[in-house]
């Protein structure tokens, strides 16, 4: 057994060597960094102690982007709770088509961020898009925007692209847990009496519990870490003025962009790293936060 | 296994259900939701800038590749699909390979597998912009930069996390008998593993590629990031400077962007199953 011990310390080898040095090592040596002046290029300047941290902290851009990713993770909240849980409701039974339906839901998570921002940005587009056609075609014409140029409605959009790419994985983790729903449970509480609602209601919600932790525990991973989709439909700055810049994009922004416009002044990498720092902390809560608090719910609902 | 149909077992008794009509419309609405934009984008692909004005709806006038040939030449896809493919190809199998042996590993450790374990899985929490930074100063600081190994060596790291994770799941499940009957015969940790763990993990090994390659497939945080020179571009990176170049060509960029995700469709639609079985098994472990 002494042999097989030390085997197993080279088996691990490689894949600890690759881990540690390229992702703990850094993330670990961002922590330092974050606290000199640094503009990313040439030497590091003068020792700032939390200056960065302070800063972001009063960056009124980084912190509407905070507040956006708040948004995104609401929306995203309430979307999959309704609709993505609704969905695979209708999803749980056998019949013809059930296989098609799902494949075909489940088709926004296979495409890639740059296909969905692509297609959101040009359907949503004022002169070549196809959803003001349509609000104007079904008679709603008065209902046609800008969307994406009007900061009102813009983030919305970027929200709902969001939505219709998580969707796809919030539907299938829903559907695989009703499926572990003992369906004995359920068929005592009809013969019970329990009426559909009833039944969903009392069985088969607090028998997904797991499935509730994973999907929301995921949104908020999605929501805080979100980059991509963003990054393609409204570019470095959160266009338009701001209004749809969420954390990473600012971050990213922050340590690469040499025009950051919307963003603070101070373009810098440590100062992003700092920002990264911050965001870290927050995911680190909530991520955690959010799976104790599941968990409990888990045990007791046992 | 959840997801798979057979695995409901037939008294088909059922529920009252409201499934029938309503329920029916309402999944009908659902796809096209989901259909509507990507008929929007095929169709494009194949129209004129003209035609995207004066027809928004109705299919092209014509159904020639000419928007293709062009996209693929100005976009200069070739280098792209061909680094694309090989950075792929080999951060999967590194991080492929590496986790087969770390999660082997840790599924036969007695102490410090749920430290590890952790550790791993803590890498799908941590925010990807922090890592990617931090991971590009030390990649400047090692002078990788304008060589595809930052890139190779990233995604094979970000790999890790899911790979470790479903394989552990995995081996943790394979009976000890097994292995302990081939240590009588005299077989050591090595010959353990490569010759009665790993044939037996052909699936999970398989769901593991599948997953990790079409997810670096379709990234374009990291190649943004390091790859700073047309030669290094990936698919999903030519695609998004071929846009900035050619904001209001639309045709060109939804041709690109069709061309981009035909190797990834054609995929998911060979191996539905196994693919939304896996995304869903290693979200749920996750």
């Amino acid at each position: 057994m002494i042999r097989q011990k030390s085997a197993f310390a080279w088996f691990l080898a490689p894949a600890l060597f690759l881990y540690l040095g390229f992702l703990i090592l850094p993330m670990v040596a961002s922590l330092p960094l974050s606290l000199f002046d640094w503009s990313g290029a040439g030497p590091i300047r003068d020792f700032l102690g939390l200056d960065n941290f302070a800063a972001a902290l009063r960056d009124t851009a980084f912190l509407e982007a905070a507040l956006h990713n708040v948004w995104l993770f609401v929306a995203l909240f309430l979307f999959t709770n309704t609709v993505s849980l609704g969905l695979a409701h209708l999803l749980d039974r056998r019949y013809a088509l059930r296989d098609v339906y799902r494949a075909i839901i489940f088709l926004p998570y296979v495409l890639s961020t740059i296909a969905i921002g692509f297609i959101w940005q040009l359907m949503l587009s004022p002169s070549i898009g196809i959803l003001n056609p349509m609000l104007e075609a079904v008679g709603l014409g008065s209902l046609t925007q800008v969307w994406l140029g009007d900061p009102q409605f813009a983030l919305w959009c970027v929200i709902a692209a969001f939505a219709w790419q998580w969707n796809a994985l919030s539907t299938v983790i829903y559907l695989a847990g009703l499926q572990n729903v003992p369906k004995e449970l359920r068929e005592a509480a009809v013969s019970d009496g329990a009426g559909a609602w009833q039944v969903f209601r009392h069985v088969t919600v607090p028998a997904l519990a797991p499935s509730f932790s994973t999907v929301n525990v995921l949104l908020v991973i999605v929501a805080f870490r979100a980059f991509e989709i963003a990054y393609v439909i409204t570019g470095p700055i959160g266009a338009p003025d701001g209004a749809t810049l969420l954390m990473g994009v600012d971050i990213y922004s922050n340590a690469f962009a040499t025009s950051s416009a919307a963003s603070s002044t101070t373009t810098s990498m440590s100062y992003a790293m700092a920002q990264g720092v911050l965001l870290s902390i927050t995911l680190g809560i909530l991520a955690f936060g959010l799976l104790s608090y599941f968990g409990r719910r888990e045990r007791n609902a046992r | 296994m959840p997801g798979d149909p057979t695995a409901r077992v037939p008294p088909r008794r059922r529920l009252p259900a409201p499934r029938s009509l309503p329920g029916q419309a309402l999944l009908v609405l659902a796809c096209a939701v989901v259909l509507v934009p990507c008929y929007f984008l095929v169709l494009g692909a194949f129209k004129t800038v003209p035609e995207f004005f004066s027809s928004p709806f109705s299919p092209p006038q014509s159904w020639g590749l000419d928007n293709f040939v062009e996209a693929w030449d100005e976009a200069d896809l070739t280098t792209a699909f061909r680094n694309s493919v090989l950075i792929t190809a080999t951060s999967v199998l590194l991080s492929t390979a590496c986790a087969c042996l770390a999660a082997y590993a840790i599924a036969r450790m007695t102490r410090g597998a749920n430290l590890l374990q952790t550790l791993f899985v803590a890498g799908l929490v941590l925010p990807t912009q922090l890592i990617v930074i931090a991971a590009f100063v030390e990649m400047r600081w090692l002078g990788l930069i304008g060589t595809p190994w930052p890139v190779i060596i990233l995604y094979a790291v970000y790999g890790l996390p899911l790979a470790v994770l479903l394989l552990t799941g995995f081996f943790r499940t394979l009976p000890p008998q097994l292995l302990e009957a081939a240590a009588i015969d005299g077989a050591g940790a090595w010959r353990q593993f490569a010759l009665i763990a790993l044939p037996l993990a052909r699936v999970p090994i398989f769901t593991v590629i599948l997953l990790n390659s079409v997810w670096t497939w379709n990234d374009f945080f990291v190649p943004l990031v390091f790859a700073n020179h047309e030669s290094l571009q990936t698919v999903p990176l030519a695609i998004l400077n071929f846009y900035g170049e050619n904001t209001t060509n639309y045709g060109l960029v939804f041709a690109g962007v069709t061309m981009s995700a035909i190797p990834v469709l054609a995929v998911y639609i060979l191996m539905t199953r196994q693919f939304i079985g896996g995304v869903v098994a290693g979200a749920i472990k996750g």
